[in-house]
């Protein structure tokens, strides 16, 4: 019996040390900062030199852009990560840095604007515009709903309704733009 | 008789599959029990009688595999099964001399009279001490838990799956389908349960790898096992009270006494994927009892396709290594093992969504939104796991009768994550988990007397569950450590051949130390604040980490009664009471998933969820025919689902909510399996399955149960010798009629308005028919050295299908054709 207790007391011993050293003082786990989150978006909107902002903030669940009728607005979206309001993260810079894989789209089939590219918008290695900036002409008074889309690893750069680019949606925004006289 | 059953169950297949009206499949299926009833009267003449018995390892309690069974004074030779079976046919009424023998041991005569009156097991002991020596009694009926619904896969069938997985092999019995998220990820579903409430356990080993998630697939290689069963009772209370699904229990088989050098190596190549796995096994072992045994696997495989286009993100890279070592001195004996598994495995690309809308796209698509050109390389999303398993165990006979064992095991899984990131996120896991698991158990095991057999135990365990915060991701769930101990006890009770009972019982203490960060507004909007006012917060801002305890006492029991009304006839009926405490996921998951386009959170407030489960069974195994079907009732009570809730508005959209949540319900059905050999070289086949599972809390179907399925194989083996087979296979799966209504609205943009429009993801694909042909032979140039051949043509029509089990049905077929060649040389 001798030769078996040893060895076994040892192996309990040798296992009971495992124990204590594989479960850890319980460490505080540190908070995740998300670094992909988009959170806020805001439309920069101008017409004779003046621009009015808008945002919209994560959790709202309706957005307008009140417009004037028979009128240009140049439009400049950008995204922002306001997780930490102390340090409001830009993703514009990184959307243009990988302009091949992205692509921002506003689909409209309204009859109360005209949504169309901009030369000054950023352009991607094939030239095709961003859509980060647009071009808005309103025509009659009314009302209608204006989809953003922010769209990720995109087949297509160009198409005239969201299922023409595939990809991954990464922000899809409903703009109510109500368009007065 | 038997000639008529089975031409009447054909018939009633062949209707099956004409009609997928679930009523006719209830007919069909009581209609072939009716005729296996009829046929198990069975007409006798003169010396057309049989003899079956069962060869026991007395010590072991396993049946004696490849034992030599000579019926002396007749040229009659035959040797033991996996199961430790034989059967000897075409014998006249007398009293025979019948000689074992087995590496193990010496040989040893017994006297048998034919007709066989009972059932008989031998049972085969080592005398201690003097390996020589062999008692053989049959004064019992000691068959191995023999009350308990088991089946299972041998070694041969297990080598036919070579280069599969787990949840892929076991899906060819009765009462088991897989949950697929895709093509190469695939969990058991036993009994319409899966994840948390089917236990895995791997040489004595409970497997420990977040097997919550409905995407993680079970981290082990199947090539380093021999045999798989399928338990669902009493014996399943070692390894847990938590399952009530059932145990998968995978073994290697015993190591004979004597130098031994078995190898094999093999190879599978496969059509679909184009690529292959090689496979290397290698089992060692001496006179004196020391045995090794060292498994090698390596597997490759790309994109996969349907049965038109590439399945773009679908390869496969895995990696596995285990070696085993030990001695058995039938006294006293030891064992120490480490098992390695790494696999990297591709998700379908277009299966990654960012919102409802692109799911919407892709439930409208009939293709894949993305196919790319044929490639090797794995792109995201992906899955890489590691897994190392590491084991000793020792064991001790004491006073003849007794043996107690003692087992430690220690598991590291490693699991990450990728997604379809942005920017320098692109390299970096969305999920990074590590779980560290420690495994202590103490195990007791003695006869009293010649009827009763008593085992009980003790084991520990300590989890401890990082999530690295590294991913830049909210984690999915918390750092937490989960201590857990048990107390389990057993007592099998064999009066004689006829009866075998055992009761048994586990009591199991589970506590949760989880840290876990929440949203502000969500800890208040979800009422933890009120409940939970003893949950110490530390303030973050927007975040709040609480520090939560949590504990469970569980008590789980289980009662199995197996009666034998002829030699080879038996009744089986179980009983079993789970309680499963809630896994970290139900508890506290929180998280975007991305196949589903869902947002998925846990609940704190979850109690232990408790099922009640009635197996009734009968099996039968006659000479040409046998059969073994079962009906099954589960009551389900705080069943832990996930189901909708509400919608959460994100930057992406409208998000449905899915949220954990328990019901009350129930679980039905019925399984059955039968094989009719009417001449040596001809073999059918049936394996049939059918299963309701309702929620009585909100009276509608529960989600994901396996809709009906029936597989029938149709075997010729035109040459006894060489190894010569050729079979066909038909799996047919109708469409699940029976499921929850989860649809909900999208809106789209209509002429400047928003439009809703339903998004259907709730109803089943439709019913499939698929065929396989496998043709195999053997050639063998000495006594033990052989090569094995096998063509393997899974889905032979190049049938386009959906699963209604695979999670991404949405966005793709499944596999179409894929033509397989194995070889093997065994030397």
């Amino acid at each position: 019996m001798k030769t078996f207790k040893y060895p076994l007391f040892g192996a309990l011993l040798a296992i009971g040390l495992l124990f204590t050293q594989c479960s850890k003082d319980d460490d505080t786990p540190e908070p995740v900062n998300e670094e992909e989150v988009i959170n806020r978006v805001t439309f920069d909107v101008t017409a004779d030199g003046s621009t009015t902002t808008y945002t919209w903030e994560e959790g709202a669940t309706s957005f307008s852009l009140p417009l004037k009728a028979n009128k240009a607005y140049e439009v400049a979206v950008s995204f922002f990560n306001a997780t930490d309001p102390a340090e409001v993260e830009a993703i514009n810079p990184e959307v243009i840095e990988e302009a091949d894989e992205h692509q921002v789209f506003y689909e409209n089939s309204s009859s109360v604007v005209a949504i169309a590219s901009v030369s000054s918008d950023n352009k991607d290695s094939a030239g095709n515009p961003l859509g980060l900036k647009t071009e808005w002409t309103t025509t009659a008074a009314g009302e209608a709903v204006v989809r953003l889309y922010l769209i990720h690893e995109p087949s297509t750069k160009s198409g005239a309704s969201r299922a023409d680019f595939g990809g991954e949606t990464d922000v899809q925004i409903d703009i109510n733009v109500a368009v007065t006289e | 008789m038997p000639i008529l059953a089975v031409k009447q169950t054909c018939k009633s297949t062949l209707m099956s599959l004409l009609l997928s009206n679930f009523t006719r499949e209830w007919v069909v299926f009581t209609g072939s029990l009716f005729f296996l009833f009829l046929s198990s009267a069975w007409g006798q003449e003169n010396c057309s009688y049989s003899f079956q018995a069962q060869l026991i390892d007395l010590h072991e309690d396993s049946p004696l595999v490849d034992a030599r069974i000579v019926l002396l004074g007749t040229d009659k030779i035959t040797s033991s099964t996996e199961e430790g079976r034989f059967q000897i046919q075409g014998l006249c009424p007398g009293t025979y001399k019948i000689k074992f023998s087995h590496p193990l041991c010496d040989p040893q005569t017994k006297t048998i009279q034919i007709p066989q009156k009972k059932p008989f097991v031998f049972h085969l002991e080592h005398h201690v001490n003097t390996l020589a020596e062999i008692i053989v009694s049959e004064e019992s009926f000691k068959k191995i838990r023999k009350s308990q619904v088991e089946s299972g896969l041998n070694t041969n069938e297990l080598i036919r799956q070579q280069g599969g997985n787990l949840a892929t092999a076991l899906s060819e019995l009765s009462g088991v389908n897989k949950l697929q998220t895709g093509t190469g990820l695939a969990k058991p579903i036993i009994h319409g349960m899966y994840g948390s409430r089917v236990g895995i356990v791997m040489d004595g080993v409970r497997l420990q790898d977040q097997e919550w998630g409905a995407d993680h697939a079970p981290t082990l290689d199947i090539n380093a096992a021999d045999n798989i069963k399928i338990i669902k009772g009493a014996g399943v209370l070692r390894y847990g009270g938590d399952t009530p699904g059932g145990i998968i229990v995978l073994q290697k088989n015993r190591k004979a006494f004597q130098d031994t050098l078995i190898n094999r190596i093999g190879t599978t190549l496969e059509s679909n994927g184009r690529g292959g796995g090689l496979f290397a096994k290698s089992q060692w072992s001496n006179g004196l009892g020391s045995y090794a045994q060292f498994n090698i696997t390596a597997k490759r495989l790309g994109d996969l396709m349907t049965s038109e286009d590439v399945l773009s993100n679908t390869g496969l890279a895995e990696k596995a290594f285990a070696l085993t070592w030990g001695r058995n001195k039938i006294q006293s004996g030891w064992e120490a093992s480490y098992r390695f598994y790494d696999t990297q495995i591709g998700i379908l690309r277009s299966a990654h969504v960012g919102n409802t809308g692109d799911l919407a796209r892709a439930i409208a698509s009939p293709k894949p939104i993305i196919i790319e050109p044929f490639t090797y390389s794995l792109g995201v999303p992906r899955q890489e796991n590691q897994h190392h398993n590491g084991k000793l165990s020792y064991f001790k006979r004491f006073h003849e009768v007794s043996k107690w064992e003692f087992n430690y095991n220690v598991q590291w899984n490693h699991r990450q994550e990728f997604d379809v990131r942005r920017g320098e996120l692109k390299k970096r896991p969305a999920i990074d988990l590590s779980l560290w698991t420690q495994d202590l158990e103490v195990f007791l095991e003695t006869r009293l007397g010649q009827n009763y057999k008593l085992s009980g135990g003790l084991s520990g365990k300590i989890q401890d569950n990082f999530s690295d915060p590294e991913t830049g991701v909210k984690r999915l769930i918390p750092d937490h450590n989960k201590y857990q101990w048990a107390a389990f006890s057993s007592l099998q009770y064999a009066p004689d051949n006829q009866w075998n009972i055992d009761a048994g019982f586990r009591f199991e203490g589970i506590h949760y130390a989880a840290q876990k960060y929440y949203d502000e507004k969500d800890w208040m909007n979800r009422g933890y604040a009120v409940d939970f006012p003893n949950i110490s917060i530390v303030d973050y801002g927007t975040q709040l980490l609480a520090a939560i305890d949590l504990n469970f006492l569980t008590f789980s029991s289980s009662l199995g009664i197996g009666y034998n009304w002829t030699p080879t006839q038996q009744l089986l009926f179980n009983f079993n009471h789970s309680e499963r405490a809630p896994n970290p996921s139900e508890l506290f998951s929180d998280g975007l998933h991305h196949a589903l386009a869902t947002i998925e959170y846990g609940e704190l407030r979850l109690q232990k969820e408790q099922v009640n489960k009635w197996i009734l069974g009968v099996d039968s195994q006659q000479e040409k025919f046998q059969y073994a079907a079962s009906v099954y009732y589960s009551d389900l009570r705080n069943y832990i689902i996930i189901e909708p809730n509400g919608f959460e508005q994100t930057v992406r959209g409208a998000f449905p909510v899915w949220q954990y949540q328990s019901v009350m319900g129930n679980l039905a059905g019925m399984d059955l399996d039968l094989v009719y050999s009417p001449r040596p070289w001809l073999q059918y086949k049936l394996t049939n399955s059918i299963i309701r599972g309702h929620d009585r809390t909100r009276d509608r179907p529960l989600i994901d149960i396996p809709p009906f399925s029936l597989r029938q194989q149709l075997t010729w083996m035109p040459l006894q010798k060489g190894g010569w087979e050729i079979s066909l296979k038909h799996h047919y799966t109708a469409q699940q009629t029976r499921f929850p209504d989860n649809n909900f609205d999208y809106n789209r943009l209509v002429d400047g308005a928003l439009v809703a429009t339903r998004i259907d993801i709730s109803t089943p694909p439709k019913r499939f028919h698929l065929w396989e042909v496998n043709w195999a032979f053997r050639i063998q140039n000495k006594a033990r050295k052989f090569w094995d051949f096998r063509i393997i043509v899974d889905n032979l029509t190049n049938t386009s299908y959906r699963n209604y089990l695979n999670r991404l049905r949405f966005y793709a077929d499944e596999m179409g054709r894929n033509i397989k060649l194995q070889v093997n040389y065994n030397f």
